[in-house]
C-alpha cells in the first residue's frame, strides 16, 4: 500500500511538532510522601517523536530534531516547596536513542566534505584540533570561573583549541553559503549555540530554581567527532587511533616525568616522599571510549556510503564488535553508566540489529549482558547487592533499543528513500 | 505468475492469533481493568500501611474515580487502538511500542539473571558469605551464552543440544533456589506461608514466566511486521466502512455476516458474545484453583463455565447456520458471492494435526477450520455469501447460506447467482459437477472474478498439477505453472496480466486467507510479490519471490 504524501505546495506544517517534543523535555516528579516520589518523565517519548518526524518529513526532519539536543544543553529545574519539581531536560542517552531513532526511519544521505568548502590545509587543521581536543579529554582542561558563587561556571580550553581548528579548516565561503541557504540562519544559531555550550558549561542550584547550560566539556563531543570522522572516512581510523594511544601515553610519560621532577630529592629536599601519580581511572576510560568510537565508525563506514547494509557484511564486522565490547569489558566492569558508554555499547547494538536484523537484534543485549557478567565475577567487587542487577538492566534496554533502531534501519536499506 | 505467501501467511498468522485472543478482551474489558485497579489500590495501600505512612482520603476519592473512569474508556481505547493499528503514517508507534515491551523483556531478564544471586543468599543465610553469588552469576553468563548459541546456531541437532542443556541449566537452577525454600515449607516452618499457598504462587509463576515470554516474543515480531509500510487491509482484515460498530464486532470476534445494526436483535450475535467471558470466567476459576480453601468446588466451577462458553459458541453457530437462502427472493439488496466445491469436501476443511490442540482452539474461535467459515467471517462484510446445500443433509454447518435443491433446478440456479454474483469462490476439484461449474464459469466469462482454491488435502505435486490442469482445460486458461517441488498450490488469483498461482510450504488456513483478502481486496500481484521479508533469516533470505 503507497502512502500518498504531499505535495511540496501542500507540506504539512512541522513546527507544532516541534513544540511538543519541546514539551516532551518538561518531567514532572511529585512527592506526595518521601518513600514513593511519583515521577512523569515524558522525554522517554522523544525517540517515538523523532522517529515519527523522520518518517513523514524525511530531510525536513534534521533540524528540528537538531534543534532538540538543545534540551539535552539546558537544563532548568522548579522545586515547589518541595512537593512538586518540575525539570525541563532530555538526558543525552535519550536524545541519542532518539538520533538513532530517527536514522531508523529516514537516513539522509552521506554529507559529502566538499573540497570547497575547506582550505587547503584542512587535514592538518582536523589533525591539530583533533590531537588538541583529545588532549583536553584526557586530560581535563576545564578553568573554574567563578569558583565560590552561587553560579558554578567553566570554561573548556581543549574545546576552545577544537573550535579554532575547525573554524580554521572551513573557508569562509562556506559559511556565507550557510546563511543564505533556506533555514541557514537557524542553523547558524544552532551551530553557536552548540559551539558555546561546548566551551562553556554553567550550573546553578537554588533551593527553587536551578539550571544549567553546557555539554559538560569538550568529552560530550570528543566520542561523536571520534566516530563521524571514522564512519565518513574524513581521517583514516587506524591513523585515529594511533594517535589517540601516543597522545595518552606521551600525555602519561609527560606527567609522570614532570612529578618525578618535581619530587625529586634534589628539588623537593630530603625529606619528600616519592609517590608514583595515580593513574586516574576516568582518562583511561575516556581513551577506551574514544577508541571504541572509532573502532565503530570504521565498521559503519561502508554502510554510510553505499546505504545497504549487506556492505557490512565482511568477517571484520564481528570481529570489530568484539573488539568494542573488550574494549568496554576488559578491566572496567562498574563504569556501565555515561555517554561514551552509552555511545559504544549503543553503537554496538546498532550495528548487530543492522547486519544480522532479528537475530543481531536480540544477540547484543545477550552478549553484552554476558560480557558484563563475566566481567563483574572476574573483576568486580565481591559485593552482594543487587547493582548488579540493576546495571544488567540497563545494558539490556540500552543495546536492545539500539539494536532495534538498528533493525529498522535495516529495512529501508536499498529502498527509496521517503518523501522530501 | 507464482507467488509464495508463506511468511505472508506466518505474519498474518500471528496477527489473526493476537485478534483471535484479544476477542475475549473487549467484553470482558471493563471486569479486567476494576479487578486489576483494585488489586493494585489494595497493594498500595497495604505498603502504605506497611510503612506506616497516611494516606489521604481525597486522594482514594481521586484514585477509585480515575480508575473507573479507565475502566468505561476500556473498550474504547482498544478502538482507537485498533484505528492505530491500521494506519500505515503511524506506524512508527507500533515500532514504539516494539522497542518498549523489547526492553522490558530485556530489562527482565537482566534483573532475573543478575538479581537470583542476591535472592538466593537473601533466602540462604547459611551459605552467605561462601561467595555463592558468584557461582549463580557464572551459571547466569553460562545461561546466557548457552541463549547466544541458540540464536547462532542453524544444524537442527546442534539446537535440539543446546535446546537441551539450556532447558536443564533451568530446571537445576530453579531445583537448587527452590529446595530449600520448600524444604523449610513442608517442614511447616512458622514464618512462611502454608504449603498450598506456596504451591500456588510457584504454579502461577510456572506458567505466567513462560506465557510472559511468549507473550513478549509475540508482541516484538507483530509490532515489527506493523511497523513497516505495509497493506494493513491484508494483514488485519478489511473493515469496508470503518463504522465504529463493525470495528467493535470485530474486536469482538463476531463474523462479519453479523456485522450489521440488525444483527442486535438475533440471538446467534448475543451468544457469540456470552460465550468468551464464560470462557474468561472459567480460566480465571481454574487459575485461583490452587490458592482456593474449596480446591473441588473452584476447580469444578472452572472446568463448568469454559465447557459452558463452548457450549454457547456452538449454539451461536448452530443459529446463525439456520439462515437458509432463498435464490428467488434475496433477502440481501447486494449481489451475493457464490461459494461452488464439491459436495465430497462440503466445506473445503483445512487440515491440522489432531495432536495441535491449541492451534485446533485458535481455529475454533477464529472460524479458521474451513473455507466455508472463513468466507463468512471474512468477506460476509461485502455481500451475502451462499451455496448449494448437500443433498440429505439434516444439520446446516455454519458457512455459507445454503439452499437445498432437487437435482432439476441446481444447474440453474448456479448459472443464474453466477452471473449475478460479484465474485465466485471455488474448490478445486474432478468430480463432474465441479467440471460443469469451470465450463460454465468459462462459457459465461466469469473467470475474472473467480477465485479458485485447491483443497488443503492434496497429497503431492502430482495431483497439484492435475488438479490445475483440470481447471485449465475446462476453462481454457493457459496453464504454464510449474508448482515448485514442496509448494502447495493455495489459490489461482484472476490479474489483469493472466491469473496468478499462489502457493505456500504449508496448506494453513492463513494461506488460504491471504489468498481470499487478496482476491476480495483487489491486491495486485505485486503487492503479495513485494517480500514480507523474513527478517529472522538475515537479508539473503527472502520468500515471496515471483517465478
Amino acid at each position: 500500500m503507497q502512502e500518498s504524501y504531499s505535495s511540496a505546495e501542500t507540506e504539512p506544517a512541522i513546527w507544532p511538532w516541534v513544540v511538543l517534543g519541546f514539551l516532551l523535555g518538561l518531567g514532572v516528579t511529585l512527592n506526595l510522601t518521601e518513600l514513593i516520589p511519583i515521577k512523569l518523565r515524558p522525554a522517554y517519548l522523544l525517540p517515538l517523536l523523532t522517529a515519527g518526524l523522520a518518517a513523514r518529513f524525511g530531510h525536513r526532519a534534521i533540524l528540528p530534531i537538531v534543534t532538540f539536543g538543545l534540551l539535552a544543553i539546558f537544563a532548568l529545574r522548579l522545586n515547589i516547596e518541595y512537593i512538586l519539581r518540575i525539570d525541563l531536560e532530555i538526558p543525552g542517552t535519550v536524545y541519542l536513542l532518539a538520533v538513532a531513532a530517527a536514522l531508523a526511519f529516514y537516513r539522509p544521505a552521506t554529507p559529502e566534505v566538499a573540497p570547497s568548502a575547506l582550505q587547503p590545509y584542512w587535514r592538518w587543521c582536523v589533525w591539530t584540533g583533533l590531537a588538541a581536543l583529545w588532549l583536553a579529554v584526557l586530560s581535563d582542561w576545564r578553568v573554574p570561573l567563578a569558583p565560590d558563587g552561587g553560579i558554578r561556571m567553566r570554561v573548556d580550553m581543549g574545546a576552545l583549541l577544537f573550535l579554532v581548528a575547525v573554524a580554521a579548516a572551513l573557508r569562509r565561503e562556506w559559511w556565507l553559503t550557510l546563511w543564505q541557504r533556506r533555514g541557514g540562519d537557524r542553523a547558524a544559531l544552532l551551530m553557536l549555540v552548540a559551539a558555546i555550550a561546548l566551551l562553556v558549561d554553567i550550573r546553578y542550584g537554588g533551593d527553587v530554581l536551578s539550571f544549567g547550560f553546557g555539554l559538560v566539556g569538550a568529552r560530550a563531543v570528543f566520542y561523536v567527532a571520534c566516530f563521524a570522522l571514522a564512519a565518513w572516512r574524513i581521517l583514516d581510523w587506524r591513523l585515529m587511533l594511533a594517535l589517540l594511544v601516543a597522545v595518552y601515553l606521551g600525555d602519561d610519560w609527560v606527567t609522570r616525568l614532570w612529578e618525578a621532577v618535581a619530587t625529586s630529592p634534589e628539588s623537593a629536599g630530603d625529606g619528600a616522599v616519592r609517590e608514583s601519580r595515580p593513574r586516574a581511572d576516568g582518562e583511561y576510560r575516556r581513551l577506551i571510549y574514544g577508541l571504541s568510537a572509532i573502532v565503530l565508525g570504521a565498521t559503519i563506514a561502508p554502510f554510510w556510503r553505499t546505504r545497504h547494509s549487506d556492505t557490512l557484511r565482511y568477517a571484520r564486522t564481528p570481529l570489530l564488535l568484539a573488539a568494542v565490547l573488550a574494549l568496554q569489558f576488559a578491566a572496567l566492569p562498574a563504569a556501565v553508566y555515561g555517554s561514551g558508554f552509552s555511545l559504544a555499547l549503543g553503537g554496538t547494538a546498532f550495528i548487530a540489529g543492522l547486519v544480522w536484523r532479528v537475530p543481531g537484534m536480540l544477540l547484543a543485549p545477550i552478549i553484552i549482558q554476558l560480557s558484563y557478567l563475566l566481567s563483574y565475577v572476574s573483576f568486580g567487587e565481591p559485593m552482594l547487592s543487587m547493582r548488579p542487577a540493576v546495571a544488567m538492566a540497563y545494558l539490556g534496554c540500552l543495546a536492545f533499543t539500539f539494536g532495534y533502531a538498528g533493525l529498522l534501519c535495516n529495512r529501508r536499506a536499498g529502498s527509496a528513500a521517503p518523501p522530501a | 505468475m507464482i507467488v509464495d505467501v508463506t511468511p505472508l501467511a506466518r505474519a498474518v498468522r500471528r496477527l489473526d492469533v493476537s485478534a483471535t485472543l484479544g476477542s475475549f478482551v473487549p467484553v470482558v474489558a471493563f471486569l479486567l481493568l476494576v479487578t486489576n485497579l483494585t488489586s493494585i489500590y489494595l497493594t498500595l495501600r497495604d505498603s502504605l500501611d506497611f510503612m506506616d505512612l497516611p494516606v489521604h482520603r481525597d486522594l482514594v476519592v481521586i484514585a477509585a474515580a480515575i480508575a473507573s473512569l479507565l475502566a468505561l474508556l476500556a473498550p474504547f481505547s482498544l478502538i482507537w487502538l485498533d484505528w492505530l493499528k491500521r494506519r500505515p503514517s503511524w506506524r512508527y508507534v507500533d515500532a514504539f511500542v516494539g522497542a518498549l515491551v523489547g526492553a522490558a523483556g530485556a530489562v527482565a531478564a537482566g534483573v532475573a539473571l543478575a538479581g537470583i544471586a542476591f535472592i538466593v543468599e537473601e533466602m540462604n543465610p547459611q551459605i552467605a558469605g561462601l561467595g555463592a553469588h558468584r557461582i549463580v552469576q557464572l551459571a547466569g553468563a553460562v545461561l546466557l551464552g548457552l541463549c547466544a548459541a541458540l540464536l547462532v546456531s542453524r544444524a537442527p541437532r546442534t539446537r535440539r543440544v543446546l535446546g537441551g542443556a539450556l532447558l536443564a541449566l533451568l530446571l537445576a537452577g530453579s531445583a537448587a533456589i527452590l529446595a530449600p525454600m520448600l524444604r523449610e515449607v513442608l517442614a511447616g516452618s512458622g514464618d512462611l506461608p502454608p504449603a498450598r499457598e506456596v504451591f500456588a504462587e510457584l504454579a502461577v509463576f510456572a506458567v505466567s514466566v513462560p506465557l510472559g515470554v511468549w507473550l513478549v516474543v509475540r508482541t516484538l515480531r507483530n509490532r515489527l511486521v506493523l511497523s513497516a509500510d505495509r497493506p494493513r487491509e491484508l494483514l488485519l482484515g478489511a473493515l469496508p466502512r470503518k463504522q465504529f460498530g463493525a470495528r467493535l464486532a470485530f474486536l469482538a470476534g463476531l463474523p462479519s455476516s453479523l456485522w450489521y445494526r440488525g444483527a442486535l436483535l438475533t440471538l446467534p450475535l448475543w451468544l457469540f458474545l456470552a460465550a468468551r467471558p464464560l470462557v474468561y470466567g472459567g480460566v480465571v476459576a481454574l487459575r485461583d484453583v490452587l490458592a482456593s480453601d474449596k480446591v473441588i468446588l473452584v476447580a469444578l466451577t472452572g472446568v463448568a463455565l469454559v465447557l459452558c462458553g463452548h457450549l454457547v459458541f456452538y449454539g451461536a453457530k448452530r443459529l446463525a447456520a439456520r439462515r437458509i437462502w432463498s435464490p428467488r427472493r434475496p433477502r440481501d439488496a447486494r449481489a451475493p458471492i457464490l461459494f461452488l466445491r464439491s459436495f465430497a469436501d462440503d466445506q473445503l476443511r483445512f487440515t491440522r494435526p489432531k495432536w495441535d490442540l491449541v492451534n485446533r482452539w485458535l481455529d475454533l474461535w477464529s472460524f479458521r477450520r474451513n473455507a466455508d467459515e472463513t468466507l463468512i467471517d471474512e468477506v460476509a462484510r461485502y455481500g451475502p455469501v451462499v451455496a448449494l446445500g448437500r443433498p440429505g443433509e439434516t444439520a446446516t454447518p455454519f458457512g455459507a447460506s445454503r439452499y437445498y435443491s432437487s437435482d432439476d433446478d441446481w444447474q440453474d440456479i448456479i448459472s443464474d447467482t453466477a452471473r449475478n454474483a460479484q465474485a465466485i469462490v471455488i474448490g478445486a476439484g474432478d468430480t463432474p459437477g465441479v467440471r460443469w461449474e469451470y465450463e460454465l464459469l468459462a462459457r459465461e466469462r466469469l473467470l475474472d472474478r473467480t477465485l479458485l482454491l485447491f483443497p488443503s488435502q492434496t497429497q503431492d505435486r502430482a495431483q497439484a498439477h492435475r488438479a490445475l490442469a483440470n481447471f485449465c482445460d475446462a476453462t481454457g486458461t493457459k496453464n504454464a505453472f510449474d508448482i515448485p517441488a514442496g509448494a502447495h498450490p493455495i489459490a489461482l488469483l484472476p490479474g489483469a496480466g493472466g491469473p496468478t498461482l499462489v502457493t505456500a510450504d504449508a496448506p494453513a488456513a492463513t494461506a488460504y486467507l491471504v489468498a481470499i483478502r487478496a482476491f476480495f481486496q483487489s491486491c495486485p500481484a505485486t503487492v503479495l510479490v513485494d517480500p514480507l521479508t523474513d527478517y529472522s533469516r538475515g537479508p539473503d533470505y527472502s520468500r515471496g519471490q515471483s517465478t
